[in-house]
C-alpha cells in the first residue's frame, strides 16, 4: 500500500486481530499482522480488503492493497534469539550459563575461576536472562549485600535467576512470587536444574497482599507502577536490619521512587545506574 | 567505534503490554533480539500511556543489542481522543459517530508530522482527514 496509509491500515489490523503489528518502511509499506489460526486470517483478510476498497473509493485512490498470507511456526522465532545468548560473568563470582553452552567457553579456557558460582539458565519465555541491565545490577547488589543464611523474598521472580543467585551466594530460604503462571513453571525447572529446589520456592501471585513474614532481603525487579504499589507495604515485610533491592525503574521514574520510599519510612542506602536504568537498595530510616 | 547495524524493526504495540506473542516475538526473534529484554524496556517506558498503541522503530546491532524510539500515537488514537469516542464507526460511509473541526485535524497533523510519511503539513492533514473519514468522524469547518 502507499506509505502514507501504513498507519491507518496498521490500525485496522490491530482492531481486527487484537494484537500489534510489525511494519517494513519503504515507499510501498508492508504491514504484517498475526492471527491465531487460518480461519481468523481469512476473516481478517476479507475485512481489511473490504475496508480498503471502501476507503480507496471514498478518497479517490487508485492504488491496490496487496494481501498475502503465510503460516509460521512458533518455534522458529521463540528460540532463534538463543543463538546469541552466551555465558556471562556478572559481579565478581556469578556466572550465568545458558544450559546449552559450555563453561568455560571452548575458545576462552582461562575464563573460569575456582570460586565461580554458576547459574544454569534456560529462561524459555520468562523474564530474567541476566543480559538486562536491571538484572545485572540486582545480581551485583545481591553479591555485596547478602549475608550467609539471610531469608530472601523475590518479587516478580521471572526465570528464577535472582532466587538462584541468592541461593548460590549462601542465603537461607528464598520465597518467590510471579504473576505469569508460565514463568512459575520455568523458574521451578531452573531451580531443579541448579539443585536449589529445596531452598527456593515460587508461587503464582503478585505478593502485594501478603508476603507471609519478614525477610532479611527483599528483591523486586519489576516495572515502576508495581514498585510504587509495593513500596508502602515494604517496611512491614523487612526485618529491622533488612534491605530491599528495587530495580526495573528508569532514570525518569527514579525521583518518584525515592519519594515513595521516603513516604514509607525508608531511605536509599545505595543507588546504581546503568544505561537508562536504576537500582536502589533501601532500608528503614531509623537505622541512620 | 560505531556499532554495525544489522536490522531495523518497526512495530505497533499496545503501551505497557508488550509480550513475547506476535508481533513482538516473530519480528524480534528473526533478528536474534532478546524478546523479553525488549518487552521489559518497552513496558517500563510506556507504562504511563496504557490504552494507546505505540509505534516504535528499533535498530538492531551486530552483537544483537538494540535501541528503539517510541513515536507519536497513531492518528486514529489521537482522533478518537479529540472526538471523545472509544472506537470508530464499523460502517464509516453510512454511520458517522462524531465530528471534529478542521483546526483539530490540523493540530493532530502538526503533532504527527515528523512520524507520518508526508511531504508537508498539508499532506499530513490530508492523511489525518482521510483517517478520520475511515472511522466515521466528520470534519467540519
Amino acid at each position: 500500500m502507499p506509505a502514507e496509509w501504513e498507519e491507518l491500515v496498521s490500525d485496522w489490523l490491530i482492531a481486527l486481530t487484537g494484537r500489534g503489528v510489525s511494519a517494513e518502511p519503504g515507499s510501498a509499506a508492508v504491514v504484517t499482522a498475526y492471527c491465531a489460526d487460518p480461519h481468523q486470517a481469512d476473516q481478517v483478510v476479507a475485512a481489511v480488503t473490504r475496508r480498503w476498497e471502501e476507503f480507496a473509493r471514498e478518497n479517490d485512490l487508485d492504488t491496490e492493497l496487496r494481501v498475502e498470507t503465510e503460516t509460521i511456526s512458533e518455534e522458529d522465532w521463540a528460540t532463534s534469539w538463543k543463538a546469541h545468548y552466551h555465558p556471562l560473568r556478572v559481579g565478581r563470582r556469578l556466572v550465568i550459563k545458558p544450559t546449552w553452552e559450555a563453561w568455560p567457553p571452548e575458545d576462552q579456557p582461562g575464563a573460569a575461576r575456582p570460586d565461580d558460582l554458576i547459574i544454569q539458565m534456560d529462561p524459555e519465555m520468562a523474564f530474567g536472562t541476566g543480559t538486562h541491565e536491571t538484572t545485572q545490577m540486582c545480581l551485583e547488589v545481591l553479591e555485596t549485600h547478602l549475608n550467609p543464611g539471610d531469608t530472601v523474598a523475590d518479587i516478580g521472580a521471572g526465570s528464577g535467576i535472582l532466587s538462584i543467585a541468592a541461593a548460590r551466594l549462601g542465603s537461607g530460604p528464598v520465597r518467590g512470587w510471579e504473576v505469569d503462571p508460565v514463568a512459575v513453571e520455568v523458574a521451578q525447572r531452573n531451580f531443579r536444574r541448579n539443585e536449589v529446589a529445596q531452598r527456593c520456592t515460587v508461587e503464582t501471585g503478585n505478593a502485594l497482599e501478603n508476603l507471609g513474614g519478614k525477610y532479611d532481603v527483599i528483591v523486586a525487579n519489576v516495572h515502576t507502577p508495581f514498585l510504587l504499589r509495593l513500596i508502602p507495604r515494604l517496611a512491614g515485610y523487612l526485618q529491622p536490619r533488612g534491605r530491599a533491592i528495587l530495580s526495573g525503574t528508569s532514570e525518569t521514574s527514579q525521583p518518584a521512587l525515592v519519594e515513595a520510599l521516603r513516604a514509607a519510612g525508608l531511605e536509599v542506602a545505595e543507588e546504581a545506574h546503568r544505561g537508562e536504568w536504576v537500582a536502589v537498595v533501601a532500608r528503614r530510616r531509623e537505622l541512620s | 567505534m560505531a556499532k554495525k547495524v544489522v536490522g531495523y524493526i518497526k512495530l505497533h504495540v499496545p503501551a505497557g503490554k508488550a509480550n513475547p506473542a506476535p508481533p513482538v516475538g516473530p519480528a524480534l526473534g528473526q533478528h536474534g533480539v532478546n524478546i523479553m529484554e525488549f518487552c521489559k524496556t518497552f513496558n517500563e517506558r510506556t507504562a504511563n500511556q496504557v490504552g494507546d498503541i505505540i509505534p516504535i522503530e528499533m535498530t538492531v546491532y551486530a552483537d544483537r543489542s538494540f535501541t528503539f524510539v517510541c513515536k507519536t500515537p497513531p492518528a486514529a488514537s489521537l482522533l478518537k481522543r479529540a472526538a471523545g469516542i472509544d472506537k470508530g464507526s464499523p460502517t464509516p460511509d453510512t454511520a458517522k459517530v462524531a465530528e471534529i473541526s478542521r483546526e483539530q485535524a490540523r493540530q493532530i497533523a502538526e503533532r504527527k508530522l515528523e512520524d507520518l510519511n508526508a511531504r508537508d503539513l498539508d499532506a499530513a492533514t490530508k492523511i489525518v482527514e482521510g483517517t478520520a473519514r475511515s472511522m466515521g468522524i466528520n470534519i467540519v469547518d
